[in-house]
């Protein structure tokens, strides 16, 4: 059963068989495999309670209702936007849909350099073929390939870059292209009408509006988590909520479990809860062609550039890529958030929206951040730094390249000083001389990771690689937090199936 | 994949909100001289009135207002940001900011409307032209100090959003809207069993 907690009015004590924290890819794939073997199972989401009837295709609508902190999260310095959805389903609501399976060279390093055993592309396939029947993941066919990805594999292939069709998450999509303001039709194959809706028949309870303060251990293990029933809005607390199980799930997303852990003051031996935090930088760059391109139409990333995806290095000398090229969508508040300079600069870039092919990054960074608390506020700390600023100029020169071979008549990148490249020789110089500088050009992390990390010793990571706390018995994590690295790509059906093997042993256990 | 942007990067970090703060014992200091008392922000008319700010002061409004008008001006089609009620949409959204946020946010305002004093110009940036009242804006917009460029792109990037949301914005640029309000299609069902 659903409760929708800014309706209830009196303080919530519940016993279960396990708890769980968190309605998003972990969240809900976990809460439903472990109510399917027959477990009482309560899952707790902070935000709210939304489905395709209240998706308004409108961004402030959207950014209110489903983003968390009201899209308004940056690192403390301002240089990097946090991105991640606060609602039941959580960011599975705001995702593009796209679905890539956990790459094999990411779980050799974890498995080599931290010491996670188990995971493996053997043990992770089964519960990524289950995601992909379950998810209807297919290739993105001819039918939802909008102008803009077209240009953007036109571009690539006369650059002699590989690129990609990309594998989604949908089912009879109508191609609105508002997938990022909550799927208006239930065709976007998100965890709010999949994975949730099968906890509920298996007769898990969720409780939104439900947010979780601290987890409540005795004798090294965890026995519940108390927090509060929040008001929807303000997220103010309205009444107390305690709830008794001894398994609980950390699930709420790599913001929010390490806050909740810090909180908790859990034991960590490693020091590493809450550092480590990867977001996957994210930068747009735009295209201005003679005929329309209507990027904000059809689904986002039909077509990806993959051939840059792992850095190369001369020697330690940086050389090129470590990052993905993906197919940019945005619709007309955040294209403009994304422009370039201001005043006049905005309007004039904003009258040829239609007009753009437009390309945003998946960073794959070397550098991370951390979450402290200060008093009981948390900070956040990131900056992209060193090589990752090579990195970033490397996929901003490789866009450029891309979208001018594609027939571009000139090329956004938008800065603070809205720089305009209109041929190779501007590239060319742009390439040699352009640094990119945090708060010079606006940056958002999608794809937050890393902040309670798994590995083969309680010295050096958080949780084991059974995702269990070392410290506490019966508290397990199943959100990105538990990537010991960027994953490289989308880490949504990675947080899946990593959190579908961690059920899995909890359930054997 | 997730890529909805954050709209506003203008947090603070503790080095840049020390260094704030000993701006302000610098300014008060020039203040008992009698040198800023002339450079007071005025205020200026509030939409729903004074009474109907949520979380700035009237003079951090009057500092945002001119900040935003700059950032976005009137154009063909499109009224100002002030014109467009972006200004009480933020004042909203940093009501259900914590404190500590918030007066990071309002210790920038602070900054950016004195900071002129610190080239020995005693004027204020909502005292300046037009002219340079831009021409400072990119000053912060292009400056070495990264604590500069966060509060430019901070606030500008709420404010741009919140003027191109807006659908009073759209026929400018031919954007269409929502398609459920156009095209009506019913949503796949979903049996989610009993809500309470």
């Amino acid at each position: 059963m659903i409760y929708h907690g800014h309706e209830i009015k009196d303080s919530l004590t519940l016993k279960a068989d396990a708890v769980v924290i968190g309605t998003g890819a972990g969240g809900a794939t976990m809460g439903a495999h472990l109510a399917e073997a027959g477990m009482k199972v309560v899952m707790l989401e902070k935000g709210g309670w939304y489905t395709a009837k209240d998706f308004s295709q409108r961004e402030e609508d959207m950014a209110a209702k489903i983003e968390g902190e009201r899209a308004l999260l940056a690192s403390q310095d301002g240089s990097m936007a946090f991105t991640f959805a606060t609602c039941v389903g959580g960011s599975t609501v705001h995702y593009w849909a796209d679905h890539f399976r956990t790459p094999g060279d990411r779980m050799k390093l974890w498995e080599t350099e931290h010491g996670v055993e188990g995971m493996s592309e053997e043990t992770l396939l089964p519960h990524h073929l289950e995601l992909e029947r379950m998810l209807n993941v297919h290739v993105a066919d001819e039918r939802h390939t909008n102008r803009n990805n077209w240009l953007i594999k036109a571009g690539t292939e006369a650059m002699g870059y590989h690129g990609e069709f990309v594998t989604q998450a949908r089912k009879d999509c109508i191609g609105c292209g508002f997938c990022m303001m909550g799927c208006s039709y239930n065709r976007k194959q998100s965890m709010l009408i999949t994975y949730v809706p099968r906890a509920l028949k298996a007769g898990a309870d969720i409780y939104s509006d439900a947010r979780v303060d601290r987890i409540l251990t005795k004798g090294g293990r965890a026995v519940g988590v108390e927090g509060a029933i929040v008001d929807r809005e303000t997220k103010k607390p309205r009444v107390p909520l305690r709830i008794e199980a001894p398994i609980v799930v950390l699930a709420a997303g790599a913001i929010a479990s390490p806050i909740i852990w810090l909180r908790s003051r859990l034991p960590d031996a490693s020091g590493w809860a809450g550092c480590n935090l990867v977001v996957n930088p994210g930068m747009a760059v735009y295209g201005k062609f003679a005929e329309p391109v209507n990027f904000h139409t059809n689904i986002p990333t039909a077509y990806a550039v993959k051939g840059f995806r792992n850095a190369t290095y001369d020697g330690s000398r940086y050389v090129e890529g470590g990052y993905l090229i993906l197919s940019n969508q945005l619709h007309p508040g955040y294209a403009a958030a994304l422009s370039p300079a201001f005043g006049e600069t905005v309007h004039s870039f904003m009258r040829d929206f239609n007009y753009y092919a437009s390309t945003y990054s998946v960073i794959d960074e070397t550098h991370t951040g951390q979450i402290t608390l200060d008093g009981d506020e948390p900070v956040y700390d990131y900056r992209v730094r060193d090589v990752d600023l090579l990195k970033s100029r490397d996929f901003l020169v490789k866009s450029a390249r891309i979208l001018l071979a594609a027939g571009a008549e000139r090329i956004i990148i938008p800065d603070n000083q809205g720089t305009v490249l209109r041929d190779e020789k501007e590239i060319n110089r742009f390439e040699k001389e352009y640094e990119v500088r945090p708060n010079g050009i606006i940056m958002a992390g999608p794809h937050l990771l890393g902040t309670l990390r798994m590995g083969g010793s309680p010295k050096t990571s958080v949780v084991n690689s059974q995702c269990e706390a070392w410290g506490t018995k019966g508290l397990y994590v199943a959100d990105g937090s538990v990537f010991p690295t960027s994953i490289s790509v989308d880490p949504s059906a990675s947080i899946m199936a990593r959190s579908l093997l961690t059920a899995g042993g909890i359930l054997k256990s | 994949m997730n890529r909805t942007e954050s709209l506003f990067a203008a947090n603070i970090s503790r080095r840049q909100a020390l260094q704030l703060k000993a701006i302000g014992l610098g300014l008060a200091g020039l203040a008992q001289t009698g040198l800023v008392s002339s450079c007071a922000t005025a205020s200026v008319a509030i939409e729903g009135g004074a009474a109907s700010l949520k979380a700035l002061t009237e003079k951090e409004y009057a500092i945002l207002r001119a900040m935003a008008d700059v950032i976005m001006p009137a154009t063909e089609g499109i009224p100002a940001a002030s014109a467009l009620g972006v200004l009480a949409k933020i004042d909203h959204e940093l009501s259900l900011w914590s404190e500590a946020r918030l007066s990071q946010i309002k210790d920038a305002l602070w900054a950016f409307e004195h900071w002129p004093l610190f080239k020995l110009r005693f004027t204020r940036f909502t005292a300046m032209s037009a002219e340079d009242k831009a021409n400072y804006l990119r000053d912060w917009a292009e400056s070495s100090w990264d604590f500069q460029r966060a509060v430019f792109i901070g606030i500008k990037t709420v404010v741009v959003f919140f003027t191109y949301s807006n659908e009073r914005s759209w026929a400018a640029i031919n954007y269409y809207g929502p398609w459920k309000e156009q095209m009506p299609v019913a949503p796949t069902p979903v049996d989610f069993g009993r809500e309470v």
